[in-house]
C-alpha cells in the first residue's frame, strides 16, 4: 500500500477543493454557455490538438520554437488559478513549514497533473479526430504530429509544475527598503475623479495578488490581435474564425470589466460608507468612467474595419450596432442572477459570433 | 442630560441588526469636549460611533450635527465628521502615504503640518510607501490617529485609540486629548476600556443609558 504524504495529500485537498469551488461558481453560467456556444465548444475540442499537430509538421527550429511557445500559452490557466489553488493565507501559514524541496516538487507535480489532465484528454479525443478520419491533410504525418502533440503537453506540465512550485516558494525579499518619505505632507494630494479612481478601482486590479488587471489586459491584447486578423484576413484562417474570436474575446473583456468593476463597488460599500462622497454617486460614476475606458478600444475596431471595408453592408451595421451596445448595456443593467447575468452575454456573443461571420460573406 | 450648546443631538435613535437591536429610541446630546463612551462588550459602543460617523444608517430617528442631518445633508454633515476605528485596513491594496492622500482628498480642510508632526512623533514618518496590509497593529492605528487628529472635523470619533499602542504613543495621545479638552473646539468621542489618564467632559455609559436594548 502507497502512503501518500500528509503535505501532498493536503495540497491535492485544496485543488479539489479550489476547482469544486470553481466548478460550483461556473454552473449557472455553465448550463447556459453549453446550451448557447455547445457545438462551437465541442468543435474548440476537436481542434484542440491542431496547433501542436501543425507545428510539429514544420521544419525542425521552427517547429520546436512554436511548439514551446504554445506549450507556454497552455499552462496560462495554471497561472491564472494559482491564487486559488494556494490561497495567499494559506501559502503564509504554510511557509514557515519545513517541507523538503523533493516533497514540494512532488506535491506540485501531482498538483499540476490534476490540472493538465483535462487538456490531456482534450488532446487525445483530438488526435484520434484528425488521425483516424479519412483524407486527413497532406501536412498530418501521424507519427510527428503524435509526438508534437505528446512534447507540448509535458512541456505545459513542467511549466505548470514549475509556476506551482514558484508560487509555493517565499517572496523575494527587495534588496534594499526604499528611503521612506519624510516631510511628504506638506502638499496636497490634488483631488478629482481621476485621483479617486486611480486609488479605488485602477490600483486593486494589480496589487494583493489581485490577477483582475492581469486577465483584462490579456483579454484586450487577445481582443486586438482577434480583430486584427479578422480584418486583415489572412488566407491561412478563414475570415469568419476571425470574427468569431474577436467577437467572444471582446464580450469576454467587457464582461470581465465589468465583473471587477461591480466586485469592487461591493468591497468598497462598508469601507467608504463613513467617508464624504456624494452618496450613490460612486457607482454611476464608476460606470460611466468604464464605458469612457471601453470606448477607445472600440473606436479603434470601428476604424481598423472601417478602413479594411466591413462596415459595407448590413452583417456589418449590425455587428458595429450591438459591439456598441453591448458594453452599456452589460455594464448599466443590474446583475439579476449569476444565470441571468450569463444568458445575457451568451446573448451578446452569439449574435455578434453570428453578425461577424456573415461580414464578409 | 441637558447641555446649552450641543454641538451633536440624536433623537429617538433606533438602529437593528438582522438578528438583534441594539437602539431602541436613544436621546443623546453632545457638546465640544472629549466624551468617554463606557459599556460592556456588545452594548453597541462601536455601532453608536458608526452611526454619529454615517458610516451606518439609523432604523429610526434622526442624528444631526450643528443642524445639518446624518441622512438628509448626508454629504455636509460626514465632511464633519471622521470615525477613526478598525484594527485590519479596508483599503488594503493602498500604501500608507496612498491610503492618507487618498483621505486627505475627501477631507479639504486637513493641517497637513499637524500630520506631518503626528507622523514624526509616532515614528511612522517613513511608512508612507509601505502597503497598509503590512503595517503593524501599532502602526496602521497611528496612522488612524495621526490623520484623525490633523482633520479639521466638528465630530471626532475615535474607536478604543489605546488598542496596539505602545507606552510612548499611548503618553502622547493622552496629552493630545488633555490639551483638546480644555481647548473645546470640536468634539471628540472615544471608547476606551482602559481608564483614561484626562478628565473627560462627559462620561456616557450604555449600560445606565435609555434607548439601549438590553
Amino acid at each position: 500500500m502507497v502512503v501518500v504524504h500528509p503535505y501532498i495529500r493536503f495540497r491535492i485537498r485544496l485543488t479539489h477543493h479550489a476547482l469544486a469551488q470553481l466548478l460550483a461558481r461556473l454552473r449557472g453560467s455553465g448550463e447556459i454557455l453549453a446550451l448557447a456556444l455547445g457545438p462551437a465548444l465541442l468543435g474548440l475540442l476537436a481542434v484542440s490538438a491542431l496547433p501542436p499537430m501543425f507545428f510539429a509538421s514544420c521544419p525542425a527550429p521552427l517547429a520546436l520554437g512554436l511548439l514551446i511557445l504554445h506549450a507556454i500559452a497552455m499552462s496560462l490557466p495554471v497561472a491564472l488559478l494559482r491564487s486559488r489553488i494556494l490561497p495567499p493565507a494559506v501559502q503564509a501559514w504554510l511557509m514557515p513549514l519545513p517541507v523538503a524541496p523533493g516533497l514540494l516538487l512532488r506535491a506540485s507535480v501531482l498538483v499540476s497533473g490534476l490540472l493538465v489532465a483535462p487538456l490531456a484528454l482534450a488532446y487525445a479525443g483530438s488526435l484520434a479526430i484528425w488521425l483516424l478520419q479519412h483524407g486527413r491533410p497532406d501536412w498530418l504525418h501521424p507519427l510527428r504530429a503524435t509526438a508534437g502533440t505528446l512534447f507540448s503537453l509535458l512541456l505545459t506540465w513542467a511549466c505548470a509544475c514549475g509556476l506551482l512550485v514558484r508560487g509555493a516558494l517565499p517572496a523575494p525579499s527587495p534588496a534594499r527598503a526604499r528611503a521612506g518619505g519624510s516631510d511628504v505632507y506638506r502638499a496636497r494630494p490634488q483631488p478629482g475623479w481621476g485621483f479617486l479612481w486611480r486609488h479605488l478601482f485602477w490600483l486593486p486590479l494589480w496589487r494583493r495578488g489581485s490577477l483582475a488587471g492581469l486577465r483584462q489586459a490579456a483579454l484586450l491584447g487577445g481582443t486586438v490581435v482577434a480583430s486584427a486578423v479578422w480584418m486583415i484576413g489572412p488566407a491561412m484562417l478563414p475570415r469568419p474564425a476571425g470574427a468569431l474570436m474577436t467577437s467572444v474575446l471582446l464580450v469576454l473583456f467587457v464582461h470581465e470589466a465589468d465583473d471587477a468593476l461591480r466586485a469592487q463597488l461591493a468591497r468598497l460599500q462598508g469601507a467608504m460608507a463613513g467617508l464624504p462622497l456624494p452618496p450613490g454617486t460612486l457607482g454611476w460614476r464608476a460606470r460611466t468612467t468604464l464605458l469612457a475606458g471601453l470606448a477607445p478600444a472600440l473606436l479603434a475596431l470601428s476604424a481598423a474595419g472601417s478602413a479594411a471595408g466591413a462596415w459595407t453592408h448590413t452583417a456589418g451595421y449590425a455587428w458595429l450596432a450591438l459591439a456598441w451596445t453591448m458594453a452599456p448595456l452589460l455594464v448599466c443593467t443590474p446583475p439579476f442572477t449569476a444565470r441571468g447575468r450569463m444568458a445575457l452575454v451568451a446573448f451578446f456573443m452569439l449574435m455578434l459570433c453570428a453578425t461577424g461571420s456573415r461580414v464578409w460573406n | 442630560m441637558e447641555l446649552e450648546n450641543p454641538l451633536v443631538e440624536a433623537d429617538a435613535l433606533a438602529f437593528h441588526f438582522k438578528t438583534r437591536s441594539v437602539f431602541t429610541g436613544l436621546d443623546l446630546r453632545l457638546a465640544a469636549g472629549l466624551t468617554w463612551l463606557r459599556g460592556r462588550n456588545g452594548r453597541g459602543k462601536t455601532t453608536l460611533l458608526k452611526l454619529l460617523g454615517g458610516a451606518l444608517a439609523p432604523s429610526g430617528g434622526s442624528i444631526r450635527l450643528n443642524g445639518l442631518d446624518s441622512r438628509r445633508d448626508a454629504l455636509a454633515y460626514r465632511r464633519h465628521t471622521f470615525y477613526c476605528g478598525g484594527e485590519a485596513p479596508e483599503l488594503d491594496w493602498l500604501t500608507a502615504g496612498e491610503w492618507l492622500d487618498l483621505h486627505l482628498s475627501l477631507y479639504r480642510q486637513a493641517d497637513l503640518p499637524a500630520l506631518q508632526a503626528h507622523l514624526d512623533v509616532f515614528h511612522i514618518a517613513d511608512v508612507a510607501r509601505q502597503p497598509v496590509s503590512g503595517l503593524s497593529l501599532g502602526q496602521y492605528k497611528k496612522l488612524q490617529l495621526s490623520l484623525a487628529l490633523a482633520l479639521r472635523v466638528q465630530l471626532l470619533l475615535i474607536d478604543e485609540p489605546f488598542n496596539g499602542l505602545d507606552v510612548q504613543a499611548v503618553d502622547i495621545l493622552q496629552e493630545e486629548l488633555a490639551r483638546r479638552e480644555t481647548a473645546r473646539a470640536s468634539c471628540i468621542v472615544l471608547t476606551s476600556h482602559l481608564a483614561l489618564r484626562v478628565t473627560p467632559t462627559v462620561t456616557l455609559d450604555l449600560d445606565a443609558q435609555r434607548g439601549v436594548a438590553l
